[in-house]
């Protein structure tokens, strides 16, 4: 199977898994790796930013939730965003890559950093989920679907208004900009990116068949500038759509650790 | 294909590993007060 392809499978997955919680039984307390809002009615995690702001207003420390994401760091660095997360699957519909109209945007990689300590400060001074409040993901998958499903027992607030806005400005951006949200603003690919350095799962370069073609970089969704960068900026998403455009096959996802003979 | 140890990486999956043990009262309240609750006033209705 084609890793395009298998990509697909996998995101239609998570996505579907996501929404398993229309019976009550069936919601979980796990965090998921990936930023989907537990204000979903069919939600079965809870959203990790949600969670960790939630934790911060009730001043307890998030060891559930900080290991979580830990462990899930440690096993597929940041391979969620690539392979699993459904608002990273609207950026992949809205915005290929090599598109023409795709503005190649330069990369303010940190910027995704500074909107993560915002959401734990604000959290923390104002004691309210505020990131919530503005989440484009929350509107997408908890605030629009909330109200097709209670059209009458709920009236609309300044939020959603404001959810509404950030949503919008968020798909006007992805249309012009790859992987827009996933570039300069999720604070969990934040976290989950500084992963990608030690995670097991990764992507390796084989650097004596490498002709430095650069067809690899031209195919990265997240706008990768540097070969090296591949699997260990907090920018790679390990989508392999690098893997899939090597026409000498010199990137490969490899379990971290091992030795292969061509390498 | 040769598997080679890595002590840094298990020690540091043991510590989140450990983190979680430590935590797990908190998944009761993760799906009690937050996905089975939905909190209306952050999606804004």
């Amino acid at each position: 199977m084609k890793l395009k392809n298998a990509r697909k499978i996998a995101q239609i997955a998570a996505f579907a898994i996501s929404n398993l919680g229309f019976l009550s039984v069936l919601k979980t307390g796990f965090v998921c790796p990936f930023l989907y809002c537990h204000g979903c009615p069919f939600a079965v995690f809870g959203c990790p930013i949600g969670v960790l702001q939630q934790f911060i207003v009730n001043g307890q420390f998030p060891l559930f939730t900080i290991g979580s994401l830990g462990v899930y760091g440690m096993l597929l660095g940041r391979a969620f965003c690539g392979w699993a997360c459904p608002f990273g699957t609207m950026h992949d519909l809205l915005s290929q890559p090599n598109a023409k109209r795709s503005i190649q945007a330069r990369n303010y990689w940190y910027t995704k950093y500074i909107i993560l300590f915002l959401a734990l400060a604000l959290a923390w001074i104002a004691l309210d989920t505020v990131f919530c409040k503005f989440c484009p993901s929350g509107s997408l998958f908890a605030a629009i679907p909330f109200r097709l499903l209670y059209p009458e027992a709920v009236e609309f607030g300044l939020f959603f208004y404001i959810h509404m806005f950030t949503l919008a400005l968020t798909i006007v951006l992805a249309l012009l900009i790859s992987r827009f949200w996933c570039r300069y603003l999720c604070p969990l690919g934040a976290i989950a990116g500084a992963f990608n350095k030690v995670s097991i799962v990764n992507i390796r370069l084989d650097e004596k068949r490498c002709k430095k073609c650069f067809l690899c970089l031209e195919a990265c969704g997240m706008k990768i500038t540097k070969l090296e960068d591949i699997g260990n900026s907090t920018d790679c998403i390990l989508c392999g759509r690098c893997v899939e455009a090597c026409p000498e096959k010199a990137l490969s996802f490899q379990m971290k650790g091992s030795k292969c003979k061509g390498c | 294909m040769k598997q080679k140890f890595n002590l840094n990486f298990f020690l540091l999956f043991a510590f989140f590993s450990f983190l979680i043990l430590l935590g797990r009262n908190e998944y009761f309240i993760i799906v009690e007060r937050f996905v089975k609750l939905i909190c209306t006033s952050c999606i804004g209705i």
